[in-house]
């Protein structure tokens, strides 16, 4: 007895040749198939299925579905399997089981003739094997950005957009990150030796195991702050020795990573490194680890910007709509763990790397789904 | 609207996307547990079987589904099912498994088709209980592992997190979302 479907709330499916673990796959898609609502029976359930999904990969393959319909050729019948059965008289979806085609499939079947074709001959109403649509992305070949003008694909902004910074070059400060505190951490960084570093009076500031990517700090946020903003601080570097660090002393630990990232933030201080021109591209050849670095203003952003592509400093305030601070800060940090490739005859190794030709590009994100995703935004970073 | 938008977590038995997507989810996490019955057992007494199910709501008609795979490999004939209509990956790994490698490899490979259009995030867990190999390290293996696939972002964000502290499992959800499109958070 085949249950009519346009008359029932729920569709009745019944399983059969599938494990506990694919029915409950079928039992979370109909939950989440909200057009119409779907039910997977459960082994034992004597009410009659509109639908019976069949596995025909099992021991016993065909034989299954040529049984069911032999008992009750009036019963709607669905194949699955890994293989095309093209032979078949039954539907199958081919697995990897998709949505797309599994609810059509459904629907197609219900609409047709209970009594579905016979090995003589289809009807018309059969449906017939589908296949699982996999969406292969354009493999067209993207305009090649000009190096000093790529434009990362970035939507236009939707409602209520910040307004665009006002960016002046002439105003524009840099600072020199070779120099200073920030200087002696990124030699020590590039050595990988351990160091002490202490003030005109000997006392220890820091003690840097590279190695370890361990710091000790012996003083506190705002007196490194005021150093890292003094470009000739009487600082002095040295082999550490086993007094460095008194038993008593208040001391705190952090990753070296962790206080190249701050001092590169603090270093600039709303500058532009000299290393970087405002119309020049830099890119970030890995996203820093910024959930065990302090989150500087539109890190996550920032970051996903220029890794996606590479962009000037100015493109970017134009496209993010960030302020010049946060974003110098940034490149100060990010360059202070080695992330940025920019060009510079000095290190030709560092060079800016061409987007690949068959990478895809990003789609241009329609207003409605630009509008979701803020909110979505919004709605997590308000958790 | 549509309201099959989603979000996949995966990764590898125990690293704790069932933990990360109850920091998330408005309503308590339906999850398939049960009993392990394999090797599962050395790393945790219950898994999951199919899969875990949480929900953010944006509205009242406006849901974000929160999927989580289940670890095991052989399961992997049910993770397409889920990716249709998915926002995007999020992929944990636990660096306390014996070959990391051979997970990041898996797991991109199993979702090769999915990531390809949309972007996928990396989250690193247990650091605190063995620090090798670093972030660095998994960086540079990136380039091997991916050499077959077509990434929509083919430098993901790779980040240590830990699934119990909600600030991590959040960072990692915004770096998917600004992964989509950096312009968004220009409405913040």
């Amino acid at each position: 007895m085949t249950k009519n479907p346009s008359n029932s709330d729920s569709i009745l499916v019944r399983s059969i040749g599938m494990d506990a673990r694919k029915e409950a796959v079928f039992r979370m898609a109909f939950k989440m198939f909200t057009r119409r609502h779907y039910q997977l029976l459960d082994l034992g359930d004597t009410q009659a299925s509109a639908v019976t999904i069949i596995d025909v990969d099992g021991a016993e393959g065909m034989a299954i579905a040529h049984r069911l319909h032999g008992e009750q050729p009036e019963q709607r019948i669905l194949l699955t399997s890994v293989s095309p059965q093209a032979d078949s008289m039954f539907p199958v979806l081919q697995k990897p089981i998709r949505m797309e085609t599994l609810f059509p499939a459904l629907e197609l079947l219900l609409n047709s003739s209970p009594a579905l074709g016979k090995p003589a001959g289809r009807s018309s109403a059969t449906v017939m094997p589908i296949r699982p649509e996999v969406a292969i992305p354009a493999l067209s070949t993207p305009p090649a950005p000009s190096p000093a003008a790529a434009t990362p694909s970035v939507s236009k902004p939707g409602v209520a957009p910040r307004p665009a910074p006002l960016l002046r070059p002439e105003e524009i400060r840099h600072f020199n990150p070779q120099a200073g505190l920030l200087g002696l951490l990124q030699v020590i960084r590039r050595d990988q030796s351990s160091a002490i570093i202490v003030d005109s009076q000997q006392q220890v500031i820091l003690r840097l195991d590279p190695m370890a990517d361990q710091a000790i700090l012996l003083s506190d946020d705002e007196h490194l702050k005021s150093l890292a903003r003094e470009e000739y601080p009487r600082l002095q570097m040295r082999a550490p020795n086993n007094t460095d660090v008194p038993a008593h002393a208040s001391t705190r630990r952090l990753t070296l990573q962790s206080l190249l990232w701050q001092m590169g933030a603090w270093t600039a201080d709303g500058r532009l490194s000299q290393n970087l021109q405002i119309h020049a591209p830099v890119q970030l050849k890995q996203w820093p680890n910024l959930t065990r670095l302090t989150m500087l203003p539109d890190a996550l952003r920032l970051a996903a910007f220029l890794a996606r592509s590479p962009a000037s400093p100015a493109l970017t305030v134009k496209m993010l709509r960030v302020e010049p601070h946060d974003l110098f800060n940034f490149l100060a940090a990010a360059d202070s763990l080695g992330l940025l490739r920019y060009n510079t005859a000095e290190n030709p190794d560092n060079r800016i790397q061409p987007v690949a030709p068959n990478a895809p590009m990003p789609a241009e994100i329609p207003a409605a789904k630009r509008s979701f995703l803020g909110r979505l935004l919004a709605r997590i970073a308000g958790l | 609207m549509r309201e099959d938008n989603k979000i996949i977590f995966t990764g590898p038995v125990g690293v704790g996307k069932t933990t990360a997507i109850s920091a998330l989810s408005d309503i308590p996490i339906i999850s398939t547990d049960a009993q392990a019955s394999d090797m599962t057992l050395n790393r945790k007494g219950h898994t999951t079987v199919a899969m875990d199910y949480g929900v953010l709501k944006l509205d009242e008609s406006t849901k974000i589904h929160l999927y989580g795979t289940p670890g095991q490999e052989r399961f992997d004939f049910m993770w397409d099912i889920l990716t249709t209509g998915g926002l995007g990956l999020i992929l944990m790994l636990d660096n306390t498994r014996p070959n990391p490698k051979k997970d990041l490899h898996f797991f991109l490979h199993a979702f090769k088709e999915f990531i390809a259009d949309v972007p996928v995030v990396i989250g690193v867990s247990k650091t605190d209980v063995q620090a090798q190999p670093q972030i660095a390290a998994y960086v540079n293996m990136l380039p091997e592992v991916t050499a077959d696939l077509r990434m929509l972002n083919p430098i993901p964000p790779i980040f240590e997190v830990d699934g119990r502290n909600k600030d991590d499992v959040k960072n990692l959800v915004m770096a998917l979302l600004y992964s989509i499109d950096p312009g968004i958070g220009d409405q913040l």
